[in-house]
C-alpha cells in the first residue's frame, strides 16, 4: 500500500462542447501538460484562479464525458501494479478506488440516496454488505456529519440544498473508502460549522482508509482543517508553482496575480 | 373504481356520474405494437378521474395512446400523466390527449402531462397535449409535455461510484417511472412487477 500511487503525467486536455457536436465539433485545449503524482495517504491541494483548469483536471481523472485527454497519461499503481487508467470505463476506475467529489453533484429522481449507497457499496465491494451491520454503518456515518436521517430515504439530492449535497458527497467517501479522493471545491457553500464538520469527517475517513487526496479549492480556510502535505497552483492549465502548506498561506496575502500573464 | 389495461391493445369508454371517481392504469410493457384509446365522459357534477399510463418501446415497436376527458359538469377533476420510455432504432410512441372543459364545467381542475424519455438514438416520440377549456370558471387548467434524452451526467455519476452502465441506467429508468408507478392505485407486488418488466426491456438490448 505504501507505494501506492495515481501520477498524472504531461496530460493534456480539451473540452468538447457536445451541444454543438452536430453541428462542427469545437474544442478548446484547457489542459496544457498536467504532471503529478499523489502517494498514498497523501494530501495535495490544487489552488488557482477561475478557469485555470482545475476542475477540468478532476473530471478527467475520474472519466466524465465532454472531456478529450489529448496526450499524456494517467497511472495508477496499486499493490506494485502500474496500469493507465485512460482505457477504463469510470465505473471500473471507481472499483479501481478512484473517488471524485464533484463541485456541484448530480440530481437523480426515484433512487434513494440509502439505496444508491447500498448498491455503490456492492459494486465497490463486490459483494452486498452485511444487513445487519449497514443500517448502523450508514447511520453512524450520517451521525458524524450531522445530516439529517430524513435525507437517506430522500430521492438522490434531489431538492437537496447546496450544504445538504456537499455533505452526502462526503457521506459516500466514507462509505465507499476509496484509495484517492478527488474533492472538487467541497468547502464552496459550506458554512464554517458545516466546513469544520466535513473536514472533521474527511479526516477521519483517511486516518482509516489512507487515500491520497486531491484538495481543489480556492480558500486556504479548508487547508487549515485538512492539512496539505503539498501545495499547487494552477494557471491556464498548468502547474505553475509547488511548495508546502506556507506556499498556501503566501497565496492568501498575494493571491493569484503573479502566475496571471 | 379501479381499472387497468395491462398490455393489451383496448378501446374504452367510462361515463361518470356525480360524485364518481375512477383510478385507470394503463401498462404498455410488452413487446408487440399497442394502440389503447380510452375516453372519459365527466357527466355528473365532483366527479373525478385519475388516469397513469406507464410505456416501454423496444426497437421497431409502434406505441400509441390516445386519451380524451370531457368536463360536462361542475367541479370535476381530471388528472393525466403517462411517462414512456424509447430504447432502439425505430421504437415509436405517440401520445394524443384532450381535454374538454364545457361552458357549464366549472370550478373545472384539470392536470395532463406525458413525460418521454429517449435511451437511444433513432427513436421517436410524438407528444400532443390538447386543452379546450369554454368556461370561465376554472381552479386548475394545464398541460405539459416534455420528451428528454437520457443524462449522461446522471449516469456518470452513477457510474462514478462503481455502478456498471447497465445497473446505473435501470436505476435511472426505474427513477424515472417512480413517480407515475407510486402515484397509480397499485399493489406492491405490481409495482415490483412493472419494474422487472421494465428491468426485463432494458436487458434485452445487447
Amino acid at each position: 500500500m505504501q507505494y501506492d500511487k495515481l501520477e498524472v503525467v504531461d496530460l493534456c486536455v480539451s473540452v468538447v462542447d457536445n451541444r454543438r457536436a452536430y453541428v462542427h465539433a469545437e474544442e478548446k485545449e484547457i489542459l496544457k501538460g498536467v504532471n503529478l503524482v499523489i502517494n498514498r495517504d497523501e494530501v495535495h491541494a490544487i489552488m488557482g484562479p477561475n478557469g485555470s483548469g482545475k476542475s477540468t483536471l478532476a473530471a478527467s481523472i475520474a472519466g466524465a464525458p465532454g472531456y478529450k485527454i489529448t496526450s499524456g497519461d494517467i497511472l495508477l499503481t496499486l499493490d506494485g501494479n502500474t496500469q493507465s487508467i485512460l482505457d477504463l470505463t469510470v465505473d471500473a476506475r471507481a472499483r479501481a478506488g478512484i473517488f471524485l467529489a464533484r463541485q456541484t453533484p448530480t440530481a437523480v429522481d426515484g433512487i434513494t440516496l440509502s439505496n444508491f449507497l447500498r448498491t455503490a457499496k456492492t459494486a465497490i465491494d463486490g459483494l452486498a454488505p452485511n444487513v445487519c451491520t449497514w443500517i448502523k454503518e450508514l447511520d453512524a456515518a450520517m451521525e458524524h456529519l450531522k445530516m439529517d436521517k430524513s435525507l437517506a430515504s430522500r430521492s438522490l439530492n434531489v431538492g437537496f440544498s447546496g450544504g445538504e449535497k456537499k455533505h452526502a458527497e462526503i457521506l459516500q467517501l466514507e462509505i465507499l473508502r476509496p484509495k484517492f479522493a478527488i474533492l472538487d471545491e467541497t468547502d464552496s457553500g459550506l458554512d464554517v460549522d458545516a466546513l469544520k464538520t466535513v473536514c472533521d469527517e474527511i479526516n477521519r475517513t483517511k486516518l482509516d482508509a489512507k487515500f491520497g487526496a486531491l484538495l481543489i479549492t480556492h480558500y486556504t480556510h479548508i487547508l487549515e482543517y485538512v492539512e496539505p502535505d503539498f501545495v499547487h497552483v494552477f494557471a491556464d492549465g498548468q502547474i505553475v508553482e509547488s511548495g508546502g502548506s506556507s506556499l498556501a498561506k503566501k497565496l492568501e496575502i498575494s493571491g493569484y496575480a503573479e502566475y496571471i500573464k | 373504481m379501479l381499472d387497468k389495461i395491462l398490455n393489451q391493445n383496448q378501446k374504452k369508454h367510462y361515463t361518470l356520474e356525480q360524485n364518481q371517481a375512477l383510478d385507470l392504469f394503463v401498462l404498455q410493457m410488452h413487446d408487440r405494437d399497442c394502440e389503447v384509446d380510452i375516453r372519459i365522459d365527466l357527466t355528473g357534477a365532483d366527479a373525478s378521474v385519475n388516469i397513469f399510463g406507464v410505456y416501454f418501446a423496444s426497437a421497431g415497436q409502434v406505441i400509441r395512446n390516445r386519451v380524451v376527458v370531457n368536463h360536462n359538469a361542475p367541479n370535476c377533476t381530471s388528472n393525466i400523466l403517462y411517462k414512456g420510455a424509447l430504447l432502439g432504432e425505430n421504437a415509436r410512441t405517440h401520445w394524443d390527449g384532450s381535454v374538454y372543459i364545457a361552458e357549464n364545467a366549472f370550478a373545472a381542475d384539470t392536470y395532463e402531462a406525458n413525460r418521454n424519455l429517449l435511451l437511444s438514438q433513432g427513436t421517436s416520440a410524438v407528444s400532443v397535449p390538447n386543452l379546450e377549456i369554454l368556461t370561465g370558471d376554472i381552479v386548475r387548467a394545464g398541460h405539459a409535455s416534455a420528451t428528454g434524452r437520457f443524462d449522461d451526467e446522471q449516469l456518470f455519476y452513477l457510474m462514478s461510484r462503481g455502478i456498471d452502465a447497465k445497473t446505473a441506467q435501470k436505476l435511472i429508468v426505474r427513477g424515472f417511472f417512480e413517480e407515475v408507478v407510486q402515484n397509480a392505485e397499485l399493489e406492491d407486488f405490481e409495482q415490483e412487477e412493472i419494474l422487472k418488466q421494465l428491468e426485463r426491456k432494458i436487458d434485452a438490448v445487447r
